[in-house]
């Protein structure tokens, strides 16, 4: 103990009181006892530790007898289980059921990011090294045991072979989707897929044999399930068996899941302690299985998925295409698992070629041609750190959603330094007159970093990264940004209309600007909705909410104060500020912007608000019609990518419609909204002030004038505050399509 | 430390406190921390381990903690070429109960552990993501 004097049951136990040999002569001794009596003179709290405890040590160590930690501490409960483990038990159908769904509940927990160690390797038929030389064999003297369950467990084993393999492609992250952990696996690798297919085929015909018996009927769902599954995760990782492998996932979504028990438990076969064996595995935290049902929407989903996904890619030719494809998949609600991620981006890319057959250089140097409508002679300049830069755009896209945030914005300093380049690249071919240099490369560059980080800020509203009071921000800033993607699209428009035989590719740009355009006016209608809320006092920063005690006002005025403000702006905005185009906004540039908004009534705001929304809609149905061009596909891959700004511009449009006619504006008590912006903060700032003062103690002002001023300003809230709670309630959720706020108000 | 209406902010006082936020911490983390874990910084830091408690129920549901330790830095600009040692604070736990997030708690003690790291002279505060 430092600066103590330890007593003699815990001198004992010091390292430095014995020496210590590591040989075969040692002799283990129990020393509870003597822990137990030196511990008894610690008071509560008070700690013996090293000089030198460092945090490795700390985070290293186990608590002994810790069941979270200590993985080797069995309960009498759990010995008892363990005991009861018979390989040689002969099973019966309704047993067989009960372990094959069991291993069917770890599997898909497992595919859930859950450890192999607390699923699937808590079988032990499945763990048990050396199998029965019977398995398969119609001899056996344990039939059910051979020639159905290990059957399907092969099966199993084999389908996780697969996935394990695809995640060595290290396409999604390892300690955020996969668990991986320090286990070397065993999935029944002395088993080929044809031998798994004929073990399955064995079971099958032992299970048609026994068709009155409900168990056998549900065991071959099972064998059926596990069959076309494994089919198809085979052909998923030959290099050209995608067509092959969604019949087989076409095949299992039609399986009729009759699953209606859940068969007869057997003791012992599930050791849900297993991980003791595994030391070099760090604990991990206790999860519940998946029920029988969600297991089996999972695999369903993910079926449906990789049919739906691998699919379209099938179908799509252009880049363009490609890039709503993988639009679409980032913003799906739920996110697709991680192997159908991993899979898709797999089919995607894969060794440097581009769905097998084309070079990742190619594919960049087409997507240049294609979205920036470059001419073939423009194209001198891209190289492979290009081409894996834009690699990466698309494997972004197949992230989880915390991870596509930030790498998104991470990467964005990468495809900024890429545009440096090319920039001067471009003034190399053809000369540094913005007004004759169509800057094919660097406009192009500069596109896709504009859609990565209009992506990545969209991102924080789908994660609720913002709290409310920050919408007027971000929307604001964001609409900043599409303002400017507008304008370089026009400017790119520009060029490419000066030759006519670029109009056909012409068509794209002016798809991608309808897309830029709608989402514009949306942000700006999302801007002037949420501006209206703060002025309104629904949009409250949380050291508002406050019980009036000194230090909250204290803390408030802090937080209120410009300083403050610039530091919150600045925190986030960091991503933005660092780049070198579009032009970063600073925070006396925002100040102006937000008070161009100052001469607005709160009425105007949202009347202002539905416009833009009606803008928004004629700018979809635009690029709906320049993509009517396209294929049936190309269209239906652009809607997909589209249909959270068609969800947020009709629902918020029905909204301010029904608010607009309600004429909750129109009354007399209402004409006192017509206080600006910065009045209704100078407002906030002068009841702050007043009620800090009364927290203080200090003697109220005895100026008439000032004592008047401030009577108004609260009575101005209150009514306000009055307005939205008896009039119109306001509020806003991302529902099903969490990146675009919709609002309700409500006029009771 | 700030107060509101519902919450209460202070610092890690006794043994009793560790239990508490250890569940917090333990509700949303990936891997189980040991006691140990948690000693190494309340026992060493007791003052940047800041605990929220919701006043009306008389619960904890939100806690942070953090280190302070000095640090060899190679001179750079920013805090001038003499300056080897930089006093580096880290955030090495955040976690509000799922019940009162969006509420500002995470925020507060967030800031409220920033001044303590301030008025302790840290240089520069990281945490596990920025």
């Amino acid at each position: 103990m430092e600066g103590g004097h330890l007593n003699d049951n815990l001198e004992q136990l010091s390292l430095e009181s014995i020496a210590i040999k590591d040989s075969q002569d040692d002799v283990w001794q129990d020393i509870t006892e003597l822990v137990d009596k030196g511990t008894q003179e610690l008071s509560s709290g008070q700690l013996l530790k090293p000089a030198y405890f460092t945090l490795f040590d700390a985070m290293t160590s186990i608590e002994v007898m810790d069941p979270r930690l200590d993985m080797g501490m069995l309960s009498k409960e759990d010995h008892e289980e363990i005991a009861q483990w018979d390989i040689q038990r002969k099973l019966n159908l309704h047993e067989a059921l009960w372990i094959s769904l069991q291993m069917f509940r770890c599997e898909m927990t497992w595919h859930m990011s859950a450890s192999l160690l607390q699923t699937i390797y808590t079988c032990n038929y499945f763990t048990q090294y050396s199998m029965d030389q019977m398995v398969g064999e119609e001899e056996s003297d344990n039939p059910v045991r051979d020639l159905v369950l290990y059957p399907i467990l092969v099966g199993t084993g084999l389908c996780c072979r697969y996935v394990w393999n695809e995640y060595g492609r290290e396409n999604v992250f390892r300690e955020e989707d996969v668990h991986f952990g320090a286990v070397s696996p065993h999935f029944f690798d002395e088993y080929s897929q044809s031998d798994a297919l004929r073990l399955l085929d064995v079971a099958q015909a032992y299970l048609e044999q026994k068709k009155d018996d409900e168990a056998a009927q549900q065991l071959l769902v099972l064998v059926h399930v596990r069959r076309h599954w494994l089919q198809g995760l085979a052909w998923l990782s030959s290099d050209d068996g995608n067509e092959r492998a969604l019949e087989e996932l076409a095949r299992l979504q039609q399986v009729e899941w009759r699953i209606s028990e859940s068969g007869q438990c057997v003791r012992g076969v599930f050791d849900r302690k297993c991980m003791r064996r595994y030391p070099s595995a760090a604990p991990t935290k206790p999860i519940e299985l998946a029920s029988i049902e969600k297991s089996y929407q999972t695999l369903v989903q993910m079926a449906r998925d990789l049919h739906e996904l691998l699919g379209a890619l099938e179908q799509a030719r252009s880049v363009e295409h490609l890039m709503y494809i993988f639009q679409a998949i980032a913003i799906r609600s739920p996110q697709p698992e991680p192997f159908v991620r991993s899979v898709v981006m797999s089919a995607f890319e894969r060794d440097g070629r581009v769905r097998g057959s084309e070079s990742l250089e190619s594919f960049a140097r087409r997507a240049i041609l294609e979205v920036a409508a470059a001419p073939t002679k423009a194209l001198s300049a891209v190289d492979g750190e290009m081409a894996r830069v834009l690699a990466d755009w698309f494997r972004t896209h197949c992230q989880n959603g915390p991870r596509q945030r930030r790498i998104a914005l991470k990467y964005l300093g990468m495809w900024d330094a890429m545009q440096a380049v090319a920039e001067q690249n471009d003034i190399n071919a053809y000369g540094g007159d913005p007004s004759q240099n169509p800057f094919w490369t660097s406009s192009w560059i500069y596109l896709m970093k504009l859609l990565l980080l209009e992506e990545g800020m969209l991102a924080g509203v789908r994660l609720c990264v913002y709290l409310d009071y920050e919408m007027p921000l971000l929307f604001g800033y964001l609409t900043q940004v599409l303002e400017a993607h507008v304008a370089h699209i026009d400017r790119m428009l520009s060029f490419v209309a000066q030759k006519s035989d670029q109009q056909p590719r012409a068509m794209q740009l002016l798809r991608w600007r309808a897309s830029a355009l709608a989402q514009k006016e949306l942000c700006l209608a999302e801007w002037l909705i949420a501006h209206a809320c703060e002025r309104l006092n629904v949009f409250v920063a949380p050291w508002h909410k406050h019980s009036g005690s000194q230090s909250a006002l204290q803390a408030a005025l802090r937080l209120d104060a410009e300083p403050a403000q610039r530091a919150r702006y600045a925190l986030r905005l960091r991503a933005m500020s660092m780049l070198g185009s579009p032009s970063f906004l600073n925070f006396d540039g925002w100040k102006a912007t937000v008070a161009q908004l100052d001469e607005c009534r709160i009425a105007d705001l949202f009347e202002h608000a539905s416009a833009a929304l009606l803008r928004a809609r004629m700018a979809l149905d635009d690029g709906r019609r320049h993509g009517s061009s396209s294929s049936d596909p190309e269209l239906a891959a652009w809607e997909a990518a589209h249909k959270p700004v068609y969800h947020a511009v009709l629902a918020n449009s029905v909204s301010l419609s029904k608010l607009l006619q309600s004429h909750v504006f129109a009354t007399a008590a209402t004409a006192e909204l017509g206080v600006t912006g910065d009045a209704a903060q100078r407002n906030r700032l002068s009841l702050l002030n007043a009620d800090l003062n009364a927290a203080q103690g200090m003697q109220p002002t005895t100026n008439k004038k000032k004592l008047k001023k401030i009577k108004r300003e609260r009575q101005w809230r209150d009514d306000v505050n009055k307005l939205v709670s008896d009039k119109l309630q306001i509020s806003w959720s991302t529902g099903k399509h969490p990146d675009w706020p919709i609002y309700t108000f409500i006029d009771p | 430390m700030a107060s509101t209406d519902i919450f209460e902010y202070r610092i890690y006082e006794k043994e009793s406190d560790l239990e508490p936020a250890m569940a917090l911490i333990d509700q949303d983390l990936s891997e189980p921390y040991s006691i140990y874990t948690y000693r190494y910084f309340v026992q060493q830091w007791p003052n940047l381990c800041i605990l929220a408690f919701n006043k009306q129920a008389d619960k904890c549901i939100g806690v942070i903690i953090c280190k302070l330790e000095p640090h060899k830095t190679n001179a750079n600009e920013y805090f001038g070429v003499n300056k080897t040692v930089l006093n580096r604070g880290y955030i090495g736990m955040v976690a509000v109960d799922p019940q009162y997030r969006k509420q500002g708690v995470g925020s507060s003690l967030v800031m409220q552990a920033l001044d303590a790291m301030k008025k302790q002279g840290a240089d520069e505060v990281l945490s596990e993501r920025c």
